[in-house]
């Protein structure tokens, strides 16, 4: 997958700031989609883009740290920058701790900003890739039946057809059949391409 | 003659008023009398009269009495009474110095960040003036609202005489709210604002009226930190309060007051914060009081959570 032009998300509850530092960054050449809310960014963004978010960290409703939270459980792993009126230790040793790649402290001078906003897109080129292919497989992940599903947790545990078949209550040549079809859905070739993916996937081994 | 020259002719028009009157009545507090001393120099005076029907038809009885010791230790009270307010306006806006500084940011970000993309743009080869002149008009902007922030500021720091005048209720809470904008966010605080309509003017000093407000928010803010976050609202009212001029209530979402202690809060140095002199509530009673308005608190009968409320007089009826 080719990796698409880089945007960068800012989200800013102030009208006027928000419009400056969007401003400021196309000046640069970058595209810029801005938010006035978490809220609105949570509902709105693109989950496939690549690039970078820039947050305040001072915001009604979802706080900028919380917004990181969702974020992180959303699984898109977009690095975030912070900008903040009065940054204390405490709160940016918590951002950083959970991902932020910097913390800037308003006003902004260009130079800081535009530095983060490239350091971030070019960590991010990496982790898209990555990103992008964990999608990918949760996508095909997403097109077995629960029974597949089933199979797939017992291959994935290192268990023979025949322990499945007994476990499952059926017998060995379904079995044999449900896992042909895994394997064909999720266009793999070996079983330990199927484990590979399976983890990538999230799929949790059964004990 | 005992009265001032150029009062002479109006005191004989209100002699003569009264005397097509005949009731017994005290003077207008408002309305100031003067006589002359010896010297020359004016001495304020309250004058009563009292008809007293006789067998030989009305009489009237008239008490002369000089105020001048009386007028002295009002001024002094009233002085100690703004000396005091303004003591605990300074202390009260030092705890707030981050949110104002705060508020003072923002529009320099917004400058910062649009002068350099202006200067970016116009080092482009092909300058797109319409944008840089759009940037040029928001820094202006920007500027008077850094400027207004500054002014909102010098008023309450200020330690100017109190200044008694027709009062715009709503624009002066829409004010505070602006100034107090990120404390409320630092705080996850929502407010509720509903403030009537075509409100009258209160008579009162601004710069008072928001001390009480700001001081009122803050104590909202404060009882609602054990409240789950998006459960903070804090609702600001204001209404016309029939013959009682404007009433204006500030609500919380916290765990309400004892009944017991309805009263109570209102005393000097009684505190439920780890910081503070529990002064707050005390100047707020005495600021409303000398402005002929009233400041209880209660619970909400809805919800949890307490309420303030004060109301102030449209006319002139202050005490100051």
């Amino acid at each position: 997958m080719t990796l698409p032009a880089p945007v960068v998300f800012a989200v800013d509850d102030d009208a006027s700031v928000l419009k400056a530092v969007a401003r400021l960054l196309r000046s640069s050449g970058l595209a810029v989609t801005t938010f006035s809310s978490p809220r609105e960014f949570l509902d709105g963004y693109d989950r496939q883009a690549h690039g970078c978010v820039i947050l305040d960290v001072q915001m009604p409703g979802l706080s900028g740290l919380e917004l990181q939270n969702a974020l992180a459980a959303d699984g898109t792993g977009l690095p975030i920058i912070f900008l903040t009126g009065k940054g204390d230790i405490p709160m940016t040793a918590k951002a950083m701790k959970r991902g932020a790649v910097d913390f800037l402290t308003k006003p902004v001078d260009e130079r800081d900003l535009l530095e983060a906003v490239r350091s971030a897109i070019a960590k991010d080129s990496i982790s898209w890739q990555a990103r992008r292919e964990v999608a990918e497989i949760k996508s095909r992940l997403a097109t077995l039946t629960p029974r597949e599903l089933e199979v797939l947790g017992h291959v994935v545990s290192g268990k023979l057809n025949k322990q499945t078949a007994a476990e499952l209550g059926t017998v060995e040549q379904t079995i044999k059949v449900h896992r042909g079809r895994v394997m064909e859905k999720l266009n793999v070739e070996s079983v330990a391409e199927l484990v590979r993916i399976a983890e990538r996937g999230g799929i949790k081994v059964p004990s | 003659m005992l009265l001032p020259e150029e009062a002479r002719a109006s005191y004989a028009n209100d002699r003569r008023a009264y005397l097509g009157d005949l009731q017994t009545r005290s003077m207008d507090p408002d309305h100031d009398v003067f006589g002359r001393r010896k010297d020359g120099s004016k001495v304020p005076l309250e004058i009563r009269l009292s008809a007293v029907g006789t067998a030989k038809g009305t009489l009237v009885l008239a008490s002369i009495a000089d105020i001048t010791a009386r007028r002295r230790s009002e001024r002094e009270m009233a002085e100690q009474r703004n000396e005091l307010a303004h003591l605990s306006r300074v202390t009260m806006m030092g705890e707030l110095s981050g949110s104002m500084a705060h508020e003072l940011n923002q529009p320099l970000t917004a400058i910062l960040s649009n002068a350099q993309a202006a200067l970016r743009y116009l080092s482009h080869e092909s300058t797109d003036l319409d944008e840089v002149r759009g940037i040029l008009k928001d820094i202006v902007d920007e500027d008077k609202r850094a400027g207004e922030v500054i002014g909102r500021l010098r008023l309450l720091f200020k330690k100017g005489e109190v200044q008694f005048q027709p009062l715009n209720v709503n624009e002066a809470i829409e004010d505070v709210l602006k100034l107090l904008h990120s404390d409320l966010v630092n705080h996850n605080v929502v407010v509720d604002g509903d403030l009537a309509e075509s409100l009258p003017d209160v008579h009162g000093d601004r710069v008072q009226f928001q001390q009480v407000l700001i001081n009122l928010i803050i104590n909202g803010c404060d009882a609602m930190a054990n409240t789950q976050s998006s459960k903070r609202r804090l609702s600001v009212r204001t209404e016309s309060a029939n013959g009682d001029g404007v009433r204006i209530a500030v609500g919380d979402r916290g765990c309400g007051i004892a009944p017991d202690r309805m009263e109570s809060v209102f005393e000097p140095f009684v505190t439920t914060k780890s910081k503070g002199m529990g002064l707050g509530l005390a100047v707020c009673r005495t600021i409303i009081t000398a402005h002929g308005g009233r400041l209880w608190a209660e619970n909400n009968p809805d919800a949890a959570g307490a309420c303030f409320v004060f109301t102030l007089p449209t006319q002139k009826k202050a005490i100051a």
